[in-house]
């Protein structure tokens, strides 16, 4: 494996390291055959790392990397970097935050392998970006509205009249479920892990 | 120079007083809290705040008192590119910067606060929503820790990071006093008029930078001795002392809404702030201090309002009417505030 390894200054001519990346998460999750697998995606903090320890009650392999530093996930320097993460007979892949220095959205939206996933978890805090926007509007146009869940984090401190003020905006921008969680109160939890479990029969 | 030239001079000093704003530019993610800290710095409600996205993407001006907040909601998204941005609104005119971020950094944020820097503009940045900043086993202060450091990764240098809270109100006052302490000595006066005062100290700035004004405004309306003062013979210009008790209450954030919403023990103190700001209360506090002198501290004030005004009829009493107003409405909102605080004394 080391013998293929570049820095991480020396991407390839043509292709950084997270369109490697990427690529090659395309090529490991087709080879999983019949079992659940879910991507948890969002801004950067928007809480994926933490929602992904959360609902694997820490056991998943590898364990997600949670952190205040920007790029805490990162596929952008280590072209080996593992992107799958699985938990029992379950399969996680905890995406980098889109949007930031490290991992332009542009890049990620265009090879992110949306279509491998039985469920998509877009998570999000504070307010809904022009990125999320548009993945969303992607993740309509691609007809995958039913396999998505869009989860509002940090929102323990979000009073009820502002709840249905959001789902109310939501609506018009998105046409799936929605779900108010708090990793400091847990609240939202059991549903997220309901809509990811909904189905399977793997 | 005589009465004429000095009243001249001093109305231009007043004019460009309030036609020269200082500048505070935010920068930050939508939703990251930048309207809720504006309306925190001012301590009244005046920019629009909501937790639905807010679709403008034009800059919104803030003007309140001597201060001007531009605020970017769409700063950096495609419709807004950083070059643009920079021409638009010419950062060169802007006194200070607030970097606003309440989580990691965004390739906007990276780009748009090392351009800032670059440019060697004065840059603030404020970690906002200290409140949501939770994560499980991990102390604050390592959080913080981790923050910091990731400032400085991204932006390329140590930087001072302000950790703030709205909905606590902790960090606030480090963040005022922050602000201060970057700003030109020309441009604190004007800050310590218009922002809100966390702290007692806050509070004798506010005091200090008031007071002159007060010199200017008694100068200028002893100066044009328009309107004579009934059963004193001389004459004030009414409308300058209008203004100036105006702008003093203003300073003090003494809207009529919050003196009639006062405990009870505050309200004569209220609403002798409240009568004398009008017309009748002018004329009878000008009254009261008929006949008093400036000229015992006349050399104090003539770098301010010039030797000719210095010893006009009437300037001891605008001057006195005008401190004793200040000395009212200073007095109050020094009660509310230790109230605010928790150190109210027992009357």
């Amino acid at each position: 494996m080391s013998a293929a390894r570049q820095g991480p200054d020396k991407p390839g001519p043509a292709q950084t390291v997270l369109e490697r990346n990427l690529k090659r998460l395309a090529g490991e999750l087709a080879v999983i055959p019949r079992t659940r697998k879910t991507a948890l995606l969002g801004q950067p903090g928007a809480g994926k790392s933490a929602l992904l320890d959360a609902l694997t009650e820490r056991s998943c392999q590898p364990r997600p990397v949670v952190g205040q530093r920007t790029d805490a996930t990162s596929w952008a320097e280590d072209p080996h970097a593992p992107l799958i993460h699985r938990c029992g007979g379950a399969v996680f892949v905890d995406a980098p935050g889109y949007g930031t220095a490290a991992h332009p959205s542009e890049a990620f939206f265009k090879l992110f392998p949306f279509r491998s996933f039985d469920r998509l978890i877009v998570l999000f805090k504070d307010k809904l970006h022009a990125a999320d926007d548009r993945l969303l509007l992607g993740i309509a146009r691609s007809g995958l509205t039913e396999r998505t869940l869009l989860v509002r984090s940090f929102a323990d401190g979000l009073a009820q009249e502002e709840r249905e003020a959001l789902r109310r905006e939501w609506a018009a921008r998105f046409a799936g479920p929605v779900v108010f969680y708090s990793a400091r109160d847990r609240s939202g939890l059991p549903e997220i892990a309901a809509f990811i479990a909904a189905g399977d029969e793997s | 120079m005589g009465l004429r030239e000095d009243a001249a001079k001093l109305r231009q000093d007043i004019d460009d007083e309030q036609n020269v704003k200082l500048r505070i530019a935010l920068f930050g993610q939508p939703g990251s809290g930048k309207s809720s800290l504006i309306n925190q710095i001012v301590g009244q409600p005046v920019a629009r705040t909501g937790v639905t996205t807010d679709t403008t993407v034009e800059a919104q001006v803030i003007a309140h008192e001597e201060l001007l907040f531009v605020d970017l909601p769409g700063y950096g998204t495609s419709r807004f590119p950083p070059n643009e941005w920079m021409d638009r609104f010419r950062p060169e005119e802007l006194d200070l910067f607030l970097c606003v971020f309440a989580g990691k950094f965004h390739e906007a944020d990276t780009a748009f606060f090392k351009e800032l820097r670059a440019a060697g503009r004065i840059c603030l940045f404020v970690r906002n929503k200290l409140d949501d900043l939770w994560e499980d086993g991990r102390t604050t202060e390592e959080l913080r820790a981790e923050i910091v450091a990731d400032v400085e990764r991204q932006i390329g240098a140590a930087e001072p990071v302000f950790f703030v809270s709205c909905r606590t109100r902790e960090g606030l006052s480090e963040l005022v006093d922050g602000i201060k302490d970057s700003l030109a000595p020309a441009l604190r006066d004007k800050y310590a008029r218009s922002a809100k005062a966390f702290t007692l100290a806050h509070l004798e700035a506010k005091k200090e930078a008031c007071e002159k004004s007060v010199y200017k405004y008694a100068g200028l309306a002893a100066a044009n001795g328009l309107n004579p003062v009934p059963g004193v013979n001389v004459g004030v210009d009414m409308s300058i002392m209008y203004k100036m008790f105006a702008e003093i209450r203003a300073s003090y954030g003494l809207t009529d809404e919050k003196v009639n919403k006062l405990i009870p023990s505050l309200l004569p103190l209220g609403k002798r702030v409240l009568d004398y700001g009008t017309k009748e209360g002018i004329v009878l506090l000008l009254k009261k201090f008929a006949g008093k002198s400036a000229s015992t501290a006349v050399g104090r004030f003539v770098p301010i309002v010039g030797q000719a005004i210095a010893a006009a009829a009437g300037f001891g009493m605008t001057l006195a009417a005008g401190k004793s107003y200040l000395g009212d409405c200073h007095e109050l909102a020094q009660r509310m505030l230790e109230q605010e605080l928790g150190i109210g004394r027992a009357t």
